[in-house]
């Protein structure tokens, strides 16, 4: 067996290929784009519709949200081995989003349907199917949608960059909504509005779902050995980088309060609720500034020094705001906030080169690789953060003596106690500050930094190299060709794994 | 499916159900009550025994002049263009054993001749203000003294000013100890939420309880009101057969049972009905509302005289 490592010149070309063009970066941006504002939508304004609109007990909302939650949450890891088991021409990935698209687009549209002719239970059933059918539908689009950037491009540069590019796209369409909102709110009544912000996003979303699932390849061949549905939560727990990678992301959702906490500060610390835009904003607008900075920050240093800084930078910050007194401006505070939210970028979008490094790392180890299992767990991980902040969030408020506002009053915005107000404020500063910092302690049992990964990807990159040298990849519609060359070289692979299993303890 | 992953399944529901569990926690007004009503005549004592002490009381008021004004379209809610009545009230009181000393700032606002508040822009957001008017009361060796603006106005017995003051709107928010009176228990059946908390050395309480009023302007505690229904944020008030609800909130901060801060706030909601036609079926449809009309907050914060601080009566 040729020692592939010792080829530098081979694998210095086969590392500093290009394999994306840059169609490839804007149509994939467009897709996360479409994506992103059927969120945006469905999470910022299906509440209020279901609530003012069709006229649904909110009580009965929540229920439905948590029972949806719950179920989505379950279907996550499903999906992931559901997509790392599939194989076709499209390859393991693109055939979800390409037949999701359509029916994405025509679920958003029946969410904001008003069914007034409905009775009120017909209203609550139509309101059940049609969330939780959007659920599975949106749990089968965003699973493969996030791994493709793995797969898309064998050149960890690349990934990175596309990585970077389409999430700070794709924040600007989770605003989108807000933007159309704004625009057809001077014209037309709630109900038109949320109608035409339904149908205008439903049916523009697929047309660029489609356009970025056509135009990209999957070029990183997937594993041959097909994983079971049990080896799911297996994987989570024997990849210990993944596990600890996966710990720290579920500890991180302390500085979630920060931005669930800007409508209370605005309404009840500075009694003024159209100041929201002014933090709310600002904030999103740093952390992408802050996503801009993550491909040059990579080159000087790894994902988890990265991720450790931005955690103590974004601490600072709001340690910071918190000495500086809720009694300062709302500008002043709101200045800070911004600069404070700058490292928030890079940890919105650290944590996948994180997570493709485990994968790579894997790969590596044992020549399997599960991109769909992986942004599952990480996907799921994600709802269960936010449940976590949602539950410490009101258990704070509630220690705080909170006043709820009551339904039955319109635009209730009841006084506040002074110690209600003391820990509101600090619910936006000093507890996140604090609290987060105990992401940082998992991470420090994560090993795949520098030298390491450097070795790894090497390694990683010849085995692709070899398999795509014949092929100019743009015409490579389908991946079969691979497939068939990858049968010569994992056995390669394989002996090299079973010589390090025999040779001495496996290295986690 | 081995036990490994049962056992990880079935942690996963019971963390779940945790959560679900315990963001159902019942109303804790019962338990609560007696706590607060043992804690707060300890409070009142303490303040009772003080020699000397001293607090500043602001209050901010916001009343709905225009509820029910016909010239609101018919889909506006009575809250937009609505015009508000936010005078301020500063009130400083002085305690000396048996004298004791108070001024009361008032900044009323700028009516027209329809008694209706005056304001500097067109969305009705900027009230304009009167020059602000100061009382004073010196009630030294059981003698009443009064000056407004400087001028002296009333000198004798406190009882005779009581009764000719009534009309007075600096006496209306405030005269005498009002922190004082504030000291007392709470009313059980009107009593929606209440809770303890200890800070670091400070012991805070609080309580909210809701009175509904009917057309006949009846007042009655919500828990025997038949015009409730439901609970926690789903309170529900049966707005065509009522004129209004009442919401009292009252919290004190103590240390070492002498209190800290007192804050009173309270709300008074009005019934109004929207008329609308279902664009669907031609349908009309009357709903019913409850909308905020009057808002006032109180804060009271107290010093005691020690190395730093000295409290004393001014001179007249």
């Amino acid at each position: 067996m040729p020692d592939k490592l010792s080829d530098k010149a081979l694998l210095k070309d086969a590392m500093n290929k290009k394999y994306l063009k840059p169609k490839d970066y804007i149509t994939f941006s467009m897709a996360k784009f479409a994506v992103s504002a059927i969120i945006g939508l469905t999470q910022g304004y299906l509440l209020i519709f279901y609530t003012s609109i069709l006229g649904i007990a909110p009580v009965t909302v929540g229920v439905m949200f948590l029972v949806s939650k719950i179920f989505d949450g379950l279907n996550d890891p499903i999906m992931g081995v559901i997509v790392d088991k599939t194989k076709s021409k499209l390859g393991k990935m693109r055939p979800y989003l390409f037949f999701g698209a359509v029916p994405f687009g025509v679920l958003t549209i029946l969410l904001f349907l008003p069914v007034g002719g409905l009775s009120y239970g017909g209203k609550i059933g139509y309101m059940y199917i049609t969330y939780i059918a959007y659920g599975i539908v949106g749990t089968i689009i965003n699973i493969p949608m996030d791994g493709l950037p793995a797969v898309a491009s064998p050149n960890s540069d690349e990934s990175t960059k596309i990585i970077s590019i389409s999430r700070i796209v794709g924040s600007v369409g989770e605003q989108s909504a807000l933007v159309l909102y704004s625009l057809f709110a001077l014209f037309f009544a709630m109900k038109e509005v949320y109608m035409m912000m339904g149908i205008i996003i439903g049916v523009l979303a697929p047309i660029f779902m489609l356009l970025g699932v056509v135009n990209i390849k999957e070029r990183v061949p997937p594993s041959k050995i097909p994983p079971k549905i049990t080896d799911g939560f297996k994987y989570l727990f024997k990849n210990k980088q993944f596990t600890a990678l996966v710990a720290s992301l579920l500890i991180s959702f302390f500085r979630n309060l920060v931005s669930a906490a800007i409508i209370y500060m605005v309404t009840y610390i500075y009694s003024n609720g159209s100041l929201n835009i002014f933090f709310a904003l600002p904030g999103a607008v740093a952390a992408m500034l802050g996503m801009l900075f993550a491909p040059k920050l990579k080159k000087m240093m790894d994902s988890k020094q990265i991720y450790i800084l931005a955690t103590l930078v974004h601490s600072a910050g709001l340690l910071i705001v918190f000495f500086v007194g809720s009694g300062a401006a709302w500008f002043v505070t709101a200045i800070l906030m911004a600069v404070a939210m700058l490292p928030v970028g890079l940890l919105n979008v650290v944590p996948h080169f994180m997570a493709i490094d485990t994968l790579d790392y894997w790969e590596d180890k044992t020549g399997q690789r599960n991109e769909g299992i992986t942004f599952a767990i990480i996907s799921l991980r994600g709802k269960i953060s936010s449940a976590f902040k949602d539950f410490f969030l009101a258990s704070l408020l509630s220690f705080f003596l909170f006043t709820t506002p009551l339904l039955a009053i319109n635009n209730h915005a009841p006084a506040q106690l002074d110690f209600t107000k003391q820990g509101i404020f600090m619910i936006f500063t000093v507890i996140p500050g604090i609290l987060n910092l105990l992401s940082i302690l998992p991470m420090l049992f994560y090993k795949l930094s520098g030298k390491r990964m450097a070795e790894i990807r090497g390694r990683l990159t010849l085995k692709r190299a070899a398999l795509l040298a014949d092929g100019d990849m743009a015409a490579a519609d389908g991946i079969e060709a691979l497939s068939e060359s990858a049968d010569i070289v994992e056995s390669d692979i394989l002996t090299e794994a079973d010589s390090r299993r025999i040779g001495g303890s496996i290295d986690e | 499916m081995n036990k490994k992953t049962i056992r990880i399944i079935f942690a996963v529901f019971l963390l779940s159900a945790l959560l679900m569990l315990t963001a159902c926690s019942p109303n804790s007004a019962v338990g609560g009550l007696d706590k607060f009503t043992d804690n707060i005549k300890a409070v009142s004592e303490k303040l009772a025994e003080q020699e000397a002490y001293a607090y500043t009381m602001t209050l901010n008021v916001q009343t709905m002049t225009n509820f029910g004004d016909s010239v609101l379209p018919s889909n506006k809610e009575p809250s937009e263009r609505a015009k508000w009545d936010r005078p301020t009230f500063e009130y400083l009181f002085i305690k000396d054993r048996l004298d004791w000393y108070a001024k009361a700032v008032l900044t009323d606002t700028k009516k027209d001749a329809s008694g209706q508040p005056v304001f500097s822009d067109k969305d009705f957001k900027k009230n304009l203000y009167e020059a602000p008017t100061v009382t004073e009361y010196w009630y030294v060796s059981g003698l009443l003294t009064v000056k407004k603006d400087g001028q002296t106005v009333f000198s004798g017995q406190e009882a005779d000013y009581i009764a000719a003051a009534a009309d007075d709107a600096s006496f209306k928010y405030a005269y005498g100890n009002p922190a004082a009176e504030l000291l007392t228990g709470a009313d059980t059946d009107a009593v929606f939420y209440i809770e303890n908390r200890k800070w670091f050395s400070q012991t805070i309480a609080a309580y909210t309880s809701f009175y509904t009023v009917d057309t006949v302007g009846a007042r009655l505690p919500y828990q025997i009101s038949p015009f409730v229904s439901g609970t926690s944020e789903d309170l529900q008030f049966d707005w065509e057969r009522l004129s209004g609800v009442i919401s009292e909130t009252y919290s004190y901060t103590s240390k070492k049972n002498k209190p800290v801060l007192i804050e009173y706030n309270t709300e008074a909601f009005a019934s109004n009905k929207k008329t609308a036609t279902q664009i669907w079926n031609n349908r009309e449809v009357t709903v019913w509302n409850g909308d905020v009309t009057e808002k006032t907050a109180s804060v009271f914060r107290f010093s005691y005289p020690d190395k730093k601080t000295v409290v004393s009566i001014p001179k007249r």
